[in-house]
């Protein structure tokens, strides 16, 4: 559950490099290629989110079976059965009701990716629009949309999901809704926070002297100059919606039966846990840990690198 | 003050460990010991007010309950039989609407005020008054299910209910035997909320501790003779998730859990703690198949083919040879089952006509090309959803997608859709639930028409009647539902017409019948304690066994 | 600061009012409740006369107000599905979940500090990466899977401690019984560990992580660096200056790490048969039972915006430049 913050211990101060810095395509690129390298960790972390992309890019020709394709016969197969023919029938082992476990893991990417992705984007992009509104513009709109913050912080949660969810029904858009309601509010105190700042400087001034409308300057020439802590927390967010989708599973809410995510299939194997049937827990549990854990190293290093004040203060561990 | 915290900490830590001797009489979780048998449920009680039982008010409260109260007659042990409880006979009125129970004498309540006719015909009338807003299995289900008019007591011990009609008597005796009886004059003085968190009771034990959340203690009330109290103290804990029950049983920490996951009988067995029962059980678990014109899954989808295809009869008739219940029970319920012919328990349908539906693929398809659903080109003839909840034993969610797996094999592409208990039943009693439905309802082992009556008469509205969730309207049946009271004294028309009755059933089925739910039990070891078929846990009946 | 605190308050009322309106509206939206307190075999008249008795039938503003109205004046209705007060109900249960919060809090800061300064001092040696690396091994697991775990593990194969349950310690202390409450701790710690620790190892880990970053931080700053170049000794320079400046960004995310733990207790309470207020809620909002989500929704949210008040005051309190106002 992501309702908290994100730390980001260098708050309230600014940490923005200044914007010609950032801007030059070619070195940015070049510095980041090299700080990830010499940090070593971030690459494993790459390789691995580009893995699990790319298996739910092309779940439809990696899973070696329909994922929801019930086998009673088959069910609870440990990993690596053989059928009568000697031929391998599950590499990974099946489920309680026979399904193919690796199968499964294979499209599970696809949601638990795009549920993460897409809550965390919506969340993050409705927070930080909110905020920068509100910072920007000050007073009544300003009253408004942080009251509205402050509901939804005293707001467990995980009750506002049950709620929204029992009222929605199950499925994946809700999900991302829910989870991105989930988060925009973290997103709204920064991006208001940094606007605050950001709004005295000279940079702003030229341009409001030049006669360009509010909008323009908000999306325009504030907005790139907030989004670097932003985007730090929403690749450490992505790993708490994952999680929070496991949860919600736990519960018997979130996504349909026939779409399979790892945190369902996490939440369904504890009745057959003490059976001895460890596969069904173990998988999709590595494939999140590994998610999560490769996430937060390249959050780690995304705010090492972009955040010159902390730059060199980790070695993405 | 960063040096002084974990100081002053571990100063507080000793000052609380030097103070623990000193205390006595702390607070534990209840575990089995020579007097105290723990039984683990998933649920809670909700309210424990005797006219409030089972629904949502209830929650689990009928399995407790049927400790603290007794009843007139009981829903015995042994199956079919129906035992005399505080009751040790009746009779019954010329014309079958009047029954008088003849109670024991000398009965008292917890409380020590008798307990007479004039409290058990309180206790029918108190939950039967609409303005009280009871709702549950005597509320809701007795009242209607008997007709009941009034109760009044004749004399000391003599109490007589009233009912509208005359009713197959084995029926009508279950019926009455789910009223728990209470006393008068202690509820009277109570108000509905203190009625819902005191107990003052008939039946064998008391009610000693109740921790909300955590479990329920009761107590052997003594000097009450009419049933054995094997145990002085019997604790139910309330453990919400299964894993963590069998943990507890396996541990040591449990004697009774029912309904475990099927899949950890072996580690139950393995544990050396308690035996993993598998048994048949009375819970009729089917597929049911909406009919409701008016459900609006057919009005939003007036095109949709499917809600249309499973009103006519020759492709429900098809539906019934797609599903293998013979493998779902050996290979997902780990036990074997005899697949329903009817909406009526295997042991109650003597039906010497009918043999269940056999499982054959092939002769579905055919059916279904007959009925003019060829195989699209994707293989499909038509699609259905599927609402189901998510529950353990026989109505597990991989038996649910085994059906749905086996109906999608024969062409009709069928998607189980798993929701939230409530709102599942939420829709199913406005008959809003479907097209299809995997559910289960309660049934009995001691008379057939108990477990017709899912689907009562013409007076009720037939198709509309309200326990009718599947809006099945078929003459035949409800005309026969309707005659059934008038045959009361001649049982051999009566059975005829029965046998009739589930024959329709069987040739125009609203649902897709499956078995009987077999049911687990995990009993400890260290007790003699015999299962029961049905939803219930006798826990009084619970013994130590010699050797332990 | 008296000011602000009065300030805070009225906010709190207006925070609460939109989250019993939003509650409401929500829980209305998902279908009239009557249906869930009805008997099975109720007719449509029966449905509609309970509809009456229970007050659905009013409109929804006048039911609100109603509530509003009644809440003002203490009264928080009678929960439908138990019967009783809604207040009592979810009184009943506040002090297990208070336990598991405010156990799990301590245990997620107490644990948190040694490791998070421990690797920041020892930055970029192998204490520090494998301590990190145990951080984001932690962060990355569900807790009602790790619960399990610890029950399959050190209930069930060990036996070293209770599979589930609940010795209440918070209860007798409320009630006054305080000798009860310490003959009950060491049993109530027993009970407590498991679900206490599966609940915060996410926090412990995001803690540790955090404080880490803030120490390292601190020690960059100038006034760190004077120190050192002064000749103070580096534990002097840890306790004295880093440490100390490092809580200010700190606690503040510790006080929302309270509304986070809140938030993880439903679905530990459910592994651990623990006693607490989100199974509770979870059962009512599938109940629809609404005087009891309403209860509960406000007083949830009333430790929330306190446990955020708290951490508004602590940072004035800890860092002077800050004024409240």
């Amino acid at each position: 559950m992501s309702a908290g913050k994100e730390p980001n211990p260098a708050k309230p101060k600014s940490r923005v490099p200044p914007l010609d810095q950032m801007h030059a395509p070619q070195s940015f690129i070049q510095r980041a290629t090299s700080s990830m390298v010499k940090a070593r960790y971030p690459v494993v972390a790459i390789f691995f989110l580009t893995l699990i992309a790319l298996c739910a890019v092309f779940a439809p020709q990696l899973a070696p079976k329909d994922p929801n394709r019930v086998e009673i016969f088959l069910r609870l197969n440990p990993p690596l059965s053989y059928n009568e023919q000697g031929q391998l029938e599950s590499v990974l082992g099946t489920d309680a009701a026979g399904r193919d476990v690796l199968s499964r893991l294979v499209y599970g990417a696809r949601i638990s990716f795009f549920v993460g992705l897409a809550a965390v984007g919506f969340g993050g992009g409705a927070g930080t629009i909110l905020g920068l509104t509100a910072g920007y513009l000050g007073g009544r709109v300003d009253d408004l949309i942080m009251r509205l913050a402050d509901i939804q912080l005293a707001y467990p949660f995980i009750l506002f999901a049950i709620m929204m969810l029992t009222i929605l029904g199950e499925g994946v858009l809700n999900l991302v809704l829910v989870l991105g309601i989930g988060q925009w509010v973290t997103y709204a105190r920064i991006a208001r926070a940094e606007t605050l700042v950001q709004r005295e400087r000279e940079y702003v001034e030229a341009v409001r002297a030049l006669g360009a409308t509010e909008w323009r300057i908000m999306l325009r020439t504030i907005m790139p100059n907030i989004l670097t802590p932003l985007i730090v927390i929403a690749s450490f967010n992505v790993a708490g919606v994952i999680l929070s989708e496991a949860s919600l599973s736990f519960l018997g809410l979130g996504v349909p039966e026939r779409v399979p995510t790892w945190g369902a299939m996490l939440a369904n194997s504890r009745t057959e846990l003490l059976g001895g049937s460890w596969w069904l827990a173990a998988f999709p549990g590595l494939a999140i840990m590994f998610t999560v854990v490769s996430l937060n190293i390249l959050g780690d290093w995304m705010r090492d690198f972009l955040d010159p004040r902390l730059r060199g203060s980790g070695q993405g561990l | 003050m960063n040096r002084k915290v974990p100081f002053m900490l571990s100063l507080l830590l000793i000052i609380v460990l030097g103070l623990v001797p000193l205390m006595s009489s702390a607070q534990t979780v209840p575990t089995p010991d020579d007097d105290t048998l723990v039984i683990a449920i998933n649920g809670e009680p909700g309210s424990m007010d005797p006219a409030q039982v089972g629904g949502s008010t209830g929650g689990s409260n009928f399995r407790i309950m049927m400790h603290t109260f007794a009843t007139l007659y009981e829903l015995g042990q042994a199956s079919g039989a129906i035992d005399p409880y505080l009751a040790h006979s009746f009779t019954v009125s010329e014309d079958g609407t009047e029954w008088t129970f003849h109670m024991h004498e000398g009965l008292t309540c917890d409380d020590g005020e008798a307990l007479t006719a004039e409290d058990a015909a309180y206790s029918f009338n108190r939950m039967a008054d609409p303005a009280n807003g009871f709702t549950g299995n005597s509320a809701g289900f007795v009242v209607a299910s008997t007709g009941f008019v009034e109760a009044r007591a004749d004399s000391e011990l003599d109490v007589t209910i009233v009912a509208r009609k005359p009713q197959n008597r084995a029926m009508r005796l279950g019926l009455y035997s789910e009223v728990l009886v209470h006393c008068k004059d202690s509820y009277e003085a109570m108000s509905f909320e203190e009625a819902a968190r005191n107990v003052v009771g008939s039946g064998p034990y008391s009610l000693a501790e109740w921790v909300p959340g955590e479990y329920m203690s009761l107590k052997a009330v003594e000097g009450f003779g009419l049933r054995p109290q094997g145990f002085e103290n019997l604790v139910w804990r309330f453990i919400p998730e299964p894993s963590t029950a069998v943990a507890e049983v396996i541990t040591g920490n449990v004697d009774i859990y029912k309904e475990f996951p099927a899949s950890q009988a072996e580690a139950i067995r393995n544990s050396g703690m308690a035996e993993a029962r598998f048994f048949p059980g009375t819970t009729r678990t089917y597929i049911g198949f909406n009919l409701n014109p008016d459900a609006p899954f057919r009005v939003e989808n007036p095109d949709d083919v499917g809600a249309q295809a499973i009103m006519r009869t020759d492709v429900r008739v098809a539906l019934q040879y797609a599903i293998d219940t013979d493998a779902i029970c050996e290979n997902l319920l780990l036990t074997t089952c005899e697949r329903a012919t009817s909406l009526v328990n295997p042991s109650n349908a003597d039906h010497p006509t009918l043999e269940p539906y056999p499982y054959d693929p092939a002769k579905a398809e055919e059916l279904l090309d007959a009925a003019g659903y060829p195989r699209g080109d994707d293989g499909v003839r038509f699609s259905l959803e599927m609402p189901a909840r998510r529950l353990t034993g026989a109505m597990a969610p991989e038996v649910v997608l085994a059906t749905a797996q086996m109906l999608t094999d024969i062409g009709v592409q069928t998607e189980a859709i798993f929701q939230e208990s409530g709102d599942w039943v939420a829709a199913l009693i406005t008959h809003d639930l479907g097209p299809l439905y995997f559910g289960r309802t309660g049934g009995s082992e001691w008379s057939a028409q108990y477990d017709m009556a899912d689907i009562p008469g013409h007076e009720a509205g037939c198709g509309e009647a309200e326990t009718n969730y599947t809006n099945w309207d078929n003459d035949f049946w409800c005309t026969g539902w309707d005659t059934l009271p008038s045959l009361t004294g001649d049982p051999e028309a009566e059975r005829e017409l029965e046998i009739a009755m589930l024959e329709e059933f069987y040739n125009d089925p609203p649902w897709i019948m499956l078995f009987a739910g077999p049911r687990t039990e995990a009993v400890s070891n260290r007790i003699n304690y015999e299962s029961r078929a049905d939803y219930f846990i006798t826990g009084y009946s619970a013994t130590l066994k010699d050797d332990m | 600061m008296h000011k602000y605190i009065i300030r805070r308050l009225l906010l709190t009322v207006v925070v609460v009012f939109g989250v019993t309106l939003l509650t409401f509206l929500s829980i209305h939206m998902a279908g009239d409740p009557t249906i869930f307190y009805i008997s099975e075999r109720a007719s449509k008249e029966e449905r509609l006369a309970a509809r009456q008795r229970l007050g659905f039938d009013r409109p929804l503003h006048i039911q609100y107000l109603d509530f509003v109205v009644n809440l003002a004046r203490g009264d928080t209705g009678t929960s439908l599905q138990h019967r009783v007060p809604a207040f009592d109900v979810v009184m009943e249960r506040m002090p297990a979940t208070l336990e598991l919060t405010i156990g799990g809090f301590l245990l997620s800061t107490i644990v948190a500090f040694p490791i998070g300064v421990l690797a920041a001092t020892r930055r970029g040696t192998m204490t520090d990466g494998t301590l990190m690396l145990g951080a984001m091994l932690g962060q990355s697991m569900p807790s009602f899977w790790l619960g399990l775990m610890f029950i399959m593990f050190f209930a069930v194969t060990l036996r070293w401690m209770p599979v589930s349950g609940h010795v209440p310690f918070i209860k007798p202390l409320l009630e006054g019984d305080a000798g009860l409450a310490l003959a009950n701790l060491p049993e109530a710690i027993r009970y407590l560990l498991m679900p206490m620790v599966a609940v915060s190892v996410y926090s412990i880990s995001r803690n540790s992580r955090l404080i880490r970053s803030a120490v390292l931080e601190v020690l960059r700053q100038d006034y760190v660096v004077t120190a050192r170049a002064k000749g103070l000794n580096e534990r002097a320079v840890m306790m004295r200056h880093a440490i100390r400046n490092a809580l200010i960004p700190i606690v503040t995310v510790l006080a929302l790490q309270f509304a986070f733990l809140l938030n993880g207790v439903i679905v530990t309470e459910t592994v651990f048969s623990w006693p607490g207020v989100g199974r509770l809620v979870f059962d009512a909002v599938s109940k629809r039972d609404v005087p009891l989500v309403m209860t509960a929704v406000v007083l949830l949210s009333f430790l929330f915006v306190g446990a955020n008040l708290i951490a508004d005051l602590m940072y004035g309190f800890l860092d002077p430049r800050i004024r409240l106002e």
